[in-house]
């Protein structure tokens, strides 16, 4: 069997928009997964037991269940039982981003948990207020502890994104199933695309290896 | 209350209790404790020593009683609240007490110097500049001066107690408090800590000392105390409790302690 | 703590029941307006996008053309309102038709079970198969290809399904799902399939500019088994009563007017020139 890369090249516009459409999903998805899933993690910590309920009901409904349902879900589901029609990429980022946030609000959870009882407290008798103990003393290995999954949780993000292809949003993906139906080049699109989608997730896995150098050297 | 407070001791715990959810840890505790005094603590686990520890530094909330440190009444039960100082004095007071904890609990993203300064910069309102001179000096005091710059995971655990120790100093406290503080340290490693807790009772330190080294307790002490089952049971200079304790159940902890030691 | 859980509970309750009200309302509007009323109000009748080149063709930059496509277009021009594509998948299509996610969907094969939900316009196309091997194994005959030592690939819930279980009945079947011919060439190619059934001619064609020689097909690559597998038409939804009549009399006239074959001609020739 012989292998024809130039499908790939001829192609290149719509790569190229598809990898950005793809970017798109993942930046705003990680976004709202970030912020929101901090609201959950605070709201979890809140110590009200309906708030807890209800977070906990939120997060274990988007841990469970498969990212291409909640998609389909969002996309198709939704416009029936709702009225609410989003476009694809809307639904997509909406949907990557809400399930995000669950899976966020438990690596900040297990952080928090991380942080030994007996720091609160050496910083307590030291008379640091709440502020300054969090700020100085929870917050920095809060922020070691919850690194390495959080990158691990960008990068499954990014792979993530090609469920929105289920759905028929024009991401990298998407356009590749695309652009192999009429070329019949299946092989050498869905290699560019594997490419495209490791050029974009490695800077991740490279910071994710720096940071984990770092900490091996004592250093925060 | 305020005439006699020029004799008061500088601690002073009234019928103290405190509950862990059904048990009863502390079950009506006296204890004064002057200005300069080291005073060591001593009874078996769960006798509710450290906990009483716990509550002079402020890290527990108790059920009854009244503990008055300086001439302000820092924690009160329920019932004594009225008693309780004004917010801002108990403030001033509670960073006049220090504590020195087992785990050492020395925060591991900061170097020592940042260990020992933090406090001082954030509630003090120290410097940096002064903060780091003043922790330099500490460090000197302790033997750590050339270890300024590295982070806690590179000491051993004497060195980091000793940091500890001198992280707590920094905010110049009154009064210290010491839990169990070479119970998880290597035993040639002890040594070192116990000279520098010597050096501060030489120097006038108030001190409460949680401890089962009964060398120290014996060659430091002004008073030993005995506790079982949230009680004190004894309370004497360590000349008398180690040679005629007046209780059964002190004698009898105290032969097993004794017997240890000789062993080693 | 009391007064405090009361209010956060009359939060949540009010928080259900303006959810509840908002789905009450949102199934109310879909189930009260019929599809035609609804795509003249909205200005826009909405096509699914999908792929099955000629009749839709999803372009990897976002645009659609395709024989159904322009028939769509059509029917949209003259009841003046506008076609607005929605990018879904053939595996969903049906589904978004019944959710009111679009209103029509390109060419589907009639089958019973379908018509419990979706309703089949005037069919405009009709799919009917030859078998592809690899040339270097041939030549085979019919007969022998419906031996339980081939093996038939072909993508899930197509026409092809049936086809190859009326005539292959013996072979064994490897059913990929939405896969596209490529996707379909490509096991037989890795040696994963022994056989598929194309549709002539248009997957003739483009197997073969793809893949020079390397196929050989049966009865032969003009000639088609004589059955016709598949009536396909557009599919609307089942109660979609007004816009199923009105489309069916924009087809019905399309057709006797030659505008059907017109399309045909503007979109498979070029492919049966080799020019796509």
């Amino acid at each position: 069997m012989s292998f024809d890369f130039s499908a790939a090249f001829v192609y290149w516009p719509e790569l190229l928009n598809g990898a950005i459409n793809s970017i798109r999903i993942v930046a705003l998805a990680v976004v709202i997964g970030f912020v929101l899933g901090m609201l959950l993690a605070i709201a979890h910590r809140s110590g009200n037991r309906l708030i807890r309920g209800v977070v906990h009901v939120y997060v274990e409904i988007f841990r469970t269940t498969p990212a291409l349902l909640q998609l389909m879900y969002v996309y198709l589901v939704l416009p029936a039982v709702a009225g609410i029609n989003l476009g694809p990429i809307t639904a997509a980022w909406i949907t990557l981003g809400l399930n995000t946030a669950a899976f966020f609000s438990e690596i900040l959870k297990a952080g928090f948990q991380s942080v030994e009882r007996t720091q609160y407290n050496a910083a307590f008798v030291l008379r640091l207020n709440k502020v300054d103990t969090f700020r100085f003393v929870v917050f920095p290995q809060l922020i070691r502890n919850i690194f390495p999954p959080t990158v691990a949780l960008f990068i499954t993000v990014i792979k993530y994104s090609s469920l929105a292809a289920g759905i028929g949003a024009l991401e990298l993906t998407r356009v590749a199933q695309l652009i192999a139906v009429q070329s019949f080049r299946l092989v050498e699109i869905l290699t560019v695309v594997a490419i495209i989608y490791f050029v974009i997730a490695y800077p991740l896995a490279i910071l994710a290896r720096a940071y984990e150098a770092r900490l091996r050297r004592g250093m925060y | 209350m305020k005439e006699d407070a020029r004799k008061k001791p500088f601690v002073s715990l009234r019928g103290v209790h405190k509950r862990f959810g059904d048990l009863l840890v502390l079950r009506g505790v006296d204890l004064q404790v002057a200005q300069g005094e080291v005073v060591v603590l001593i009874g078996r686990s769960g006798s509710g020593k450290s906990t009483l520890l716990n509550c002079v530094a402020l890290l527990e909330q108790i059920e009854a009683g009244t503990i008055e440190v300086d001439g302000a009444v820092v924690g009160a039960g329920p019932a004594d609240e009225t008693a309780l100082a004004p917010k801002t004095r108990r403030r001033e007071v509670a960073a006049e007490i220090g504590m020195v904890f087992q785990s050492f609990n020395l925060f591991p993203h900061l170097t020592v110097l940042q260990n020992i300064t933090l406090a001082p910069r954030r509630v003090r309102g120290v410097s940096s500049r002064n903060a780091e001179i003043l922790a330099l000096e500490l460090l000197d005091r302790v033997g750590l001066r050339e270890k300024a710059n590295e982070y806690p995971v590179k000491l051993s655990g004497g060195q980091q107690q000793r940091v500890a120790i001198a992280r707590a100093l920094a905010m110049n406290p009154k009064v210290m408090l010491f839990d169990e503080v070479t119970s998880a340290l290597d035993p040639e490693l002890v040594g070192e800590v116990l000279k520098v807790m010597r050096q501060l009772a030489e120097e006038g330190m108030t001190m409460l000392v949680v401890t089962h080294e009964m060398r120290f307790a014996r060659e430091v002490a002004d008073r030993v105390i005995f506790m079982d089952q949230g009680v004190i049971v004894e309370d004497s200079a360590p000349s008398r409790i180690f040679t005629n304790p007046s209780t059964d159940e002190a004698a009898r902890f105290l032969r097993v302690l004794m017997d240890a030691e000789a062993v080693e | 703590m009391t007064g405090k859980l009361g209010r956060l509970n009359r939060i949540a309750a009010a928080g259900v029941v303006a959810l509840g009200a908002m789905s009450v309302a949102g199934i109310g509007q879909v189930a009260a307006q019929e599809a035609l009323a609804a795509i003249k109000e909205r200005g826009a009748i909405r096509m699914v996008g999908v792929s099955f080149p000629p009749y839709i063709v999803a372009a990897a930059d976002g645009t659609y053309s395709g024989i159904d496509y322009d028939i769509v277009k059509g029917y949209a021009d003259s009841i003046g309102v506008k076609i607005e594509m929605i990018p879904g998948t053939w595996g969903n299509a049906i589904a978004g038709i019944q959710s009111g996610k679009w209103d029509v969907a390109p060419v589907f094969c009639w089958k019973a079970k379908r018509t419990e939900v979706v309703t089949f316009l005037e069919s405009h196309y009709q799919g009917g198969g030859v078998a592809a091997v690899l040339a270097e194994e041939g030549p085979f005959t019919l007969e022998e290809l419906n031996s339980p030592d081939v093996t038939f690939v072909f993508p899930a819930g197509t026409w092809k399904e049936t086809h190859v279980a009326k005539y292959y009945p013996k072979a064994q079947t490897k059913k990929i799902t939405s896969g596209s011919t490529a996707q379909v060439t490509l096991e037989i190619l890795s040696g994963r399939g022994t056989a598929t059934v194309l549709d002539a001619p248009i997957d003739i064609t483009k197997v073969e500019s793809a893949y020079p020689g390397k196929f050989a097909f049966l009865p032969s690559k003009s000639e088609r088994l004589k059955d016709t597998t598949c009536v396909g038409s557009l599919i609307v939804k089942r109660d979609a009563y007004h816009l199923a009549a009105g489309f069916n009399n924009y087809i019905k006239k399309l057709k006797t007017e030659g505008g059907v074959d017109a399309l045909y001609d503007i979109h498979i020739k070029p492919v049966l020139d080799g020019k796509i």
